[in-house]
């Protein structure tokens, strides 16, 4: 057995009569608390910039001006693909 | 004799043939099969996307009366070259871009009339707050940095812009597919139907602005919009009393290509929400063309403060007309890896505790 294994049995307890390996809950505990840190430092951060282009003119459209003058949907074929859905092993009975 | 039609597969493009068994035109390809119709109007319709036509006529600008100059005084910077201009009662000593000491050139002489001005609305008491509000607050942002940036010296200053009026004429066409998912006892089915997608329309912009001046940066200038340019008054020189003015350094015709790239973007995204009711929609040609352009020449105030902090220059700006500040500020590194540490022992400990606590009850 390596160590590695033998690190992981040795985490695992009893709770109410389930297994329950400490080290994998405080490693997802920790993944959780790091992309959490990320995100809400990332938020912070972003506080800090303010100069940015302009995406268009949105702003200097004339009010009401926008006309569409042609509209055009045209069919032109379809295309169907099948994927074979995955099978039950089936139990041996011998 | 027949006639041919060379008509590409939309799907592959590969050229596709009439195929007598299903009666309709079929890729060999791809064995995607069409109907004749569809595939001659998607045909027309591609043909008739003509190239892009936005050109702007550039000789519309006024020019100065005689006597109007007389008041008006011109300064040099020697730090960075730029030439502002102010009343002849304003003692201009400080570059407000650079912040070096400027030197009066002598009487102000040549360049174009504004046609308009936005005078301030904003003093420099609501700069100066607007200034203290954008630094409150921020968690990475170093502590001295508040202090150390000589608030009291944010100017007053009319920068150059360039306002430019056009009617956009646009004809787009994309390809759109619709799905369906349906499933039987062995497969899983998804049928895609594929669309030809034509929309044409116009849309008109007034006073969309691009800044006139090389010391502003262009980035700074768009970050302080929107200005409302029906607030813009008849230009006077007095309205200069006060305040710098920015000499323009930027031709009208050199902003042309971002205002085209800045409305072509506005009237394809306003074309673009009438193509609804498709899972995927992508742009296959499109044309625009603009008619009815007009530019003007329009000062529009702006609280400019530059800072140096830890050999790094500043810039903050604040639109003279809203009160729109807006400015980067450093980041405190040292700051930011004790409150990630913090948040992340904080949330772990948080997620194991409620883990076991849920396991034990």
């Amino acid at each position: 057995m390596s160590l590695l294994q033998l690190t992981m049995l040795s985490a695992t307890v009893q709770i109410n009569g389930t297994d329950v390996n400490i080290l994998s809950r405080l490693g997802l505990a920790i993944l959780i608390g790091l992309f959490v840190a990320f995100i809400i430092t990332s938020g912070w951060k972003s506080q800090l910039k303010s100069v940015y282009r302009q995406h268009g003119a949105a702003d200097y459209k004339k009010d009401n001006s926008f006309k569409l003058s042609v509209k055009k949907d045209t069919f032109l074929y379809t295309k169907i693909e099948k994927r074979e859905k995955p099978k039950q092993q089936e139990n041996n009975p011998q | 004799m027949s006639n041919l039609f060379d008509y590409k597969c939309p799907c592959c493009a590969g050229e596709i043939k009439f195929d007598s068994n299903v009666q309709k035109m079929k890729c060999p390809y791809c064995d995607s099969e069409f109907e004749m119709e569809a595939l001659k109007q998607m045909d027309e319709e591609l043909n008739n996307i003509p190239e892009d036509d936005m050109k702007w006529d550039t000789d519309q600008l006024s020019e100065w009366k005689e006597g109007e100059t007389a008041n008006i005084k011109e300064y040099i910077c020697k730090s960075c070259g730029g030439e502002i201009i102010g009343d002849e009662t304003l003692a201009a000593s400080k570059c407000p871009y650079c912040d070096s000491p400027v030197v009066m050139k002598g009487a102000f002489a040549g360049d174009l009339r504004p046609d308009l001005v936005i005078p301030f609305k904003v003093d420099k008491k609501a700069a100066i707050e607007g200034l203290k509000k954008h630094v409150m607050g921020k968690k990475l942002l170093p502590k001295v940095f508040q202090s150390q940036n000589h608030i009291e010296e944010i100017r007053g200053i009319y920068v150059p812009v360039w306002t430019y009026d056009t009617a956009v004429d646009a004809k787009i066409h994309y390809k759109a597919t619709k799905e369906e998912r349906y499933s039987d006892k062995d497969y899983n089915y998804t049928k895609t139907y594929f669309y030809a997608v034509s929309r044409q329309g116009s849309l008109d912009f007034e006073s969309v602005p691009a800044d006139g001046s090389t010391k502003m940066d262009d980035t700074l200038w768009e970050s302080i919009e929107p200005y409302k340019f029906k607030d813009a008054v008849e230009f006077q020189t007095a309205y200069l009393s006060g305040y710098l003015a920015d000499k323009y350094d930027v031709e009208a015709k050199d902003n042309i290509e971002r205002i085209n790239t800045r409305v072509k973007q506005s009237t394809m995204d306003a074309i673009r929400a009438t193509v609804t009711g498709y899972n995927t929609v992508d742009m296959d040609a499109s044309s625009f063309k603009l008619t009815e352009g007009k530019i003007k020449y329009v000062l529009c105030p702006v609280w400019i403060l530059n800072t140096v902090w830890n050999g790094q220059k500043y810039t903050f700006a604040m639109n003279g007309q809203t009160g729109k500040f807006v400015g980067d500020l450093p980041l405190d590194k040292q700051a930011y890896w004790r409150w990630f540490g913090i948040l992340t022992a904080g949330v772990s400990a948080g997620v194991f505790l409620i883990s076991m606590l849920a396991t034990i009850m």
